[in-house]
């Protein structure tokens, strides 16, 4: 029988000064999580990043280990799964082996209509979690919500830079940098049917 | 006689360069990161190929990309360097000259 599971829920807003389009190319883009985000992110490795027949999305579905940092000197590895809905719209689960957690995020960007800040982010986080954390609950919700804080504070020059490309007639669109731990290493098999 | 080199384009010096690399816009489409390395001038396009990040300049050695790590190793001879990517292996290297404050990138 599954112990018991406790559920912390949270909805965190918050916004851009660059049009959608650019915050969604960034909110696709989690390879860069580990250089721009290096507070909060002390690895990243792609494991799988997959399209569906006729998508045009660069990747419809990316498998990642991930190792983010708490209060910058500790860590904890993540195993990741994330979804691209739709335009606009991640859906992402994680499980952090360490805290014995599983947490979800339904990602989306919506326009808004203050002109100088054209993006509203809102991130909703449903986590199950064991119950000591749970104890932790407004601890584990403030960490949250300074987490994504501090990651939208850090992406805004990547999207003003994006942005200034883009004024410049400037076109490098949003691309996967990494071959991913399954080109590599399934590439090597030799046994074939 | 060396023949005459086609100048590309020229622009204002933001500051002394002995203050570290420099960022300049030369052209609309052409950003080029200055800095010195083994006693001369050494001018690179500083538009990531990748996803066109500011490229940074790391001990007047390497240059790197702040978003994904792209880094280019850079060799002595002009235009040779060494990539960590296996699809991004070049970046444009000018040649170049300040004069008067004023940076002038060549062909």
């Amino acid at each position: 029988m599954n112990k018991a599971r406790h559920i912390i829920r949270t909805v965190i807003k918050n916004r851009s000064r660059f049009p959608i389009d650019i915050v969604w190319e960034n909110a696709q883009d989690l390879e860069h999580v580990q250089f721009l985000h290096s507070r909060t992110n002390k690895e990243f490795h792609l494991l799988y990043a997959g399209k569906e027949n006729n998508s045009a999305f660069e990747y419809d579905i990316m498998i990642y280990r991930a190792k983010r940092r708490l209060l910058y000197f500790f860590s904890f590895e993540s195993i990741g799964f994330r979804r691209i809905i739709t335009d606009y719209n991640i859906h992402q689960v994680e499980y952090i082996p360490l805290f014995a957690t599983t947490s979800s995020l339904n990602s989306l960007l919506v326009k808004s209509d203050d002109p100088e800040y054209p993006t509203l982010m809102v991130d909703e986080v449903v986590m199950e979690v064991p119950r000591l954390l749970f104890l932790l609950k407004h601890w584990v919700i403030k960490s949250l919500h300074r987490h994504a804080r501090i990651q939208c504070s850090e992406d805004e020059p990547f999207r003003e830079r994006r942005a200034l490309l883009r004024g410049k007639g400037i076109t490098l669109p949003f691309r996967i940098f990494n071959d991913s731990v399954w080109e590599r290493l399934c590439a090597k098999f030799e046994v074939r049917s | 006689m060396q023949p005459a080199r086609k100048l590309l384009g020229s622009a204002k010096m933001p500051g002394e360069l002995d203050s570290g690399a420099m960022h300049v816009w030369i052209a609309e489409k052409l950003e080029v990161i200055v800095f010195r390395n083994a006693g001369r001038i050494r001018i690179f396009s500083s538009i990531c190929p990748h996803m066109g990040a500011q490229l940074q300049c790391h001990r007047n050695n390497s240059i790197a990309c702040p978003w994904h790590g792209l880094c280019f190793k850079l060799g002595q001879a002009k235009g040779e360097v060494e990539s960590n990517h296996r699809k991004y292996r070049r970046i444009r290297e000018y040649e170049g000259e300040i004069v008067n404050g004023e940076l002038r990138i060549y062909e």
